[in-house]
């Protein structure tokens, strides 16, 4: 490879890793599964980064890598999938991301919530939400219209203000 | 705009998806509508939790990734190293046909210089013997006419 691709991937990685990792995690609901599909696609992306030739293309090529192989895993580990998920959702009250505990508490409850949705639904608000893809992109790499990707992202965010609002309420 | 349909653009908005026409009709109607206010108030709070609080990518997982991207580089390498015995094989073979190919195409090139060189010199030679007989002719017309003298020669039947 030469030492511009070498450049372009490193600068892609450490753009994307982030929010790739955390929309594979949602969608897996398991760090190892998580951890091998990120290292799948970045491996994929270091041996393809010479044929995409619009650099605007790759967010849209890595998310709709990682799809690819999120529906390969969850082929291939049907059994697996629901002990997966269990475990999950025990972890999520272990994760501290913020410092105050009602802050804290809000991450934990928008998360449960997420996970308690259709998956098309979460899917749709997670890709929005941990990438800079546009609607368009979006309805591309999920094979939907435009409008539908907007009234999925529109229902959870309707579905989560609920929930804080009895939250404040209370 | 009506606040039902506000609440859609608060979510296009969120997703910087509203144009800038429409933004305008938005922050008209959010700063004259308390309700819609505070539904614009919550799903900001909500988007701004879900993206602040992300996992970290565990260095497990980058030290894996770097450790395959090493050995992707050897392979593309050890690929032409490692290949089977066969293909090496019909590699010498083709490198051997092309060089004789070779040798015959030279020496071939060789016959024809030797054949040219004696085309040249047979057209000399018969030159040459042309003349000759063209001189042999000359002589012969310009000769003068001799008597015979004798008997003429008896035909025996």
């Amino acid at each position: 490879m030469q030492n511009s691709s070498i450049i372009d991937f490193t600068l892609n990685y450490n753009k994307f890793k982030k929010p790739l990792f955390n929309y594979v995690l949602k969608i897996v609901k398991s760090e190892m599964f998580a951890e091998d599909i990120v290292h799948d696609v970045f491996l994929n992306f270091y041996n393809n980064l010479s044929l995409i030739r619009n650099p605007e293309r790759i967010e849209i090529w890595i998310f709709t890598t990682a799809r690819n192989e999120i529906f390969s895993h969850f082929r291939k580990n049907k059994n697996k999938n629901e002990e997966n998920i269990e475990q999950y959702e025990d972890k999520i009250h272990i994760y501290n991301f913020a410092e105050d505990y009602e802050q804290q508490e809000l991450i934990n409850i928008l998360e449960i919530e997420l996970s308690k949705m259709d998956s098309s639904q979460n899917e749709t608000y997670y890709l929005k939400e941990y990438s800079n893809l546009s609607y368009k992109e979006i309805a591309e790499i999920m094979d939907i219209t435009e409008n539908l990707v907007r009234s999925r992202i529109y229902k959870v965010r309707q579905k989560l203000k609920d929930v804080i609002k009895k939250i404040y309420k209370d | 705009m009506n606040c039902v349909e506000i609440k859609l653009t608060i979510s296009e908005y969120l997703d910087n998806e509203l144009s800038k026409e429409k933004e305008i009709v938005f922050f008209t109607h959010i700063s004259g509508c308390p309700d819609c206010r505070e539904e614009f108030k919550h799903q900001n709070l909500i988007q701004h939790t879900i993206k602040l609080h992300q996992h970290e990518v565990t260095s497990r997982l980058e030290q894996k990734i770097f450790n395959s991207l090493k050995q992707e580089k050897k392979s593309s390498i050890y690929k032409w190293i490692a290949l089977p015995v066969p293909v090496y094989i019909n590699c010498i073979l083709g490198m051997v046909i092309i060089i004789i190919a070779l040798f015959s195409f030279l020496q071939l090139s060789a016959l024809r210089n030797d054949l040219s060189d004696i085309r040249a010199k047979y057209h000399t030679a018969l030159e040459g013997i042309q003349y000759q007989s063209q001189q042999m002719d000359l002589l012969m017309s310009n000769m003068p006419a001799v008597k015979i003298i004798g008997q003429p020669l008896k035909i025996i039947n």
